[in-house]
């Protein structure tokens, strides 16, 4: 019978250890793919102050209204029509007032994809 | 495993392998299909509920429901394979979550076990309730929005005989199609008998890596650190388990298969290197979400 081992013990929290510090090495290091309201930022340059507000809201509304039932999907996944067709059909699951999701949409509509017909096709 | 089962069946001695397959046929059948009408009795009334997605079974990520959002789940744990003998043990809990604010979300859990013991000098198979346990989850930081995913975690758990608290810190970051999440908890047991208290202390750690390889289907890998202090003095028991982990959602449902194999004792009565005194052999946990 084996009572105790002390080594392998110390190495395997050590690998956890390990792997917590990496998570967060990793994560610090990176830039928010949910791009944040910057006046400086072209999608977001030239708009007014009040703007600016509701496009600041409506990001805070997606991050905490969307990233629940599942993972947060990136706005660059799709242009403004596909957009509105999830929001539309999410809003009720997700218990999102009107005015949220017409921040929501806002902000979508600013920093998705361009619309399909824009593309450069290859 | 809790205090009372200790208490109450000790060391398990005789034949695991051999009767493995019968403890699962014969207690199972019966428990699944009361489980299916519990579920089925439970889930009604949520219709408006909305089950959210978990890739993983034992490690949370850093997610809150939206507020004023429902949900509802149902868990199956199992917990097979002793130092000797048969022996699986099901716990079994049924779910029911509400956003109360955009960060902040609770839960209540009804709890039940069903246990089969067969030895020579005894035969246990039961099924019974095992009380109700309050969650509450508060979510700092994104794992997708923000650098780090950061969400606290509470858990009162009674039977009106003993009472569990449980805190966790949940780490987690998603990168596109990868997801990573890692745990860190801190549980406390206070079994109340006549003229004395048990206590325990569990310290755990549990990580979990996953990959989406489309949008309904992902497959990972998750570990749990296990460590025991009974009487919440010395370290007795401590062990490793490793195991895939498979995830699969449709927009009406979602499942997620956790096979959670003891792969080190590293504290404790060891057998071919494992602590099956305190734990089991292998756990299975699946987590099933229904959306109305």
């Amino acid at each position: 019978m084996l009572r105790y081992a002390p080594r392998r013990s110390h190495e395997i929290r050590l690998a956890f250890a390990a792997l917590a510090g990496c998570i967060g090495a990793i994560a610090t290091s990176c830039i928010s793919p949910i791009p944040a309201v910057d006046p400086q930022s072209p999608p977001f340059h030239g708009r007014s102050q009040p703007e600016l507000q509701e496009l600041e809201l409506g990001r805070s509304h997606y991050i905490a209204k969307c990233s629940g039932c599942h993972s947060l999907y990136l706005p660059s996944r799709g242009d403004a029509v596909y957009w509105r067709g999830w929001v539309d059909k999410m809003a009720e699951r997700a218990a999102i007032a009107p005015e949220e999701r017409q921040r929501i949409l806002s902000y979508l509509g600013v920093v998705c994809a361009p619309p399909v017909a824009a593309r450069v096709q290859p | 495993m809790s205090l009372a089962v200790q208490a109450r069946f000790g060391r398990i001695p005789a034949r695991l392998a051999a009767r493995m397959r019968k403890t699962l046929g014969s207690a199972l059948g019966k428990r699944w299909c009361a489980l299916g009408v519990l579920a089925a009795v439970l889930a009604a009334p949520a219709a408006r509920a909305r089950a959210d997605e978990r890739v993983f079974t034992y490690s949370y990520e850093p997610k809150v429901l939206p507020k004023d959002a429902l949900e509802f789940e149902q868990w199956a744990t199992l917990r097979a394979g002793k130092e000797d003998g048969v022996f699986s043990r099901w716990d079994l809990r049924t779910e029911f979550e509400y956003g109360l604010l955009d960060q902040l979300t609770t839960a209540l859990y009804l709890n039940f076990e069903s246990l089969h013991i067969d030895r020579d000098e005894e035969q246990v198979d039961e099924f019974e309730f095992k009380g109700l346990s309050s969650e509450w989850k508060w979510k700092f930081l994104d794992p997708t929005a923000d650098p780090i995913g950061v969400l606290g975690y509470f858990e009162a758990t009674t039977n009106f005989e003993d009472v569990e608290l449980e805190e966790k810190l949940v780490l987690g970051k998603n990168f596109d199609r990868v997801v990573l999440a890692f745990n860190a908890i801190c549980e406390q047991e206070w079994e109340f008998e006549n003229e004395e208290t048990e206590t325990e202390l569990a310290v755990e750690f549990t990580a979990g890596v996953a990959y989406r390889f489309t949008d309904r289907f992902a497959l990972g890998l998750e570990a749990r650190e296990v460590n025991v202090f009974p009487d919440m003095e010395n370290l007795e028991h401590a062990a490793v388990f490793l195991g895939p982990t498979l995830h699969y959602n449709t927009n009406r449902w979602w499942v997620t298969l956790t096979f959670l194999p003891q792969v080190a004792g590293l504290r404790g009565d060891t057998q071919d290197g494992l602590n099956l005194d305190e734990f089991e052999r292998m756990e299975v946990r699946l987590i099933f979400g229904i959306h109305f």
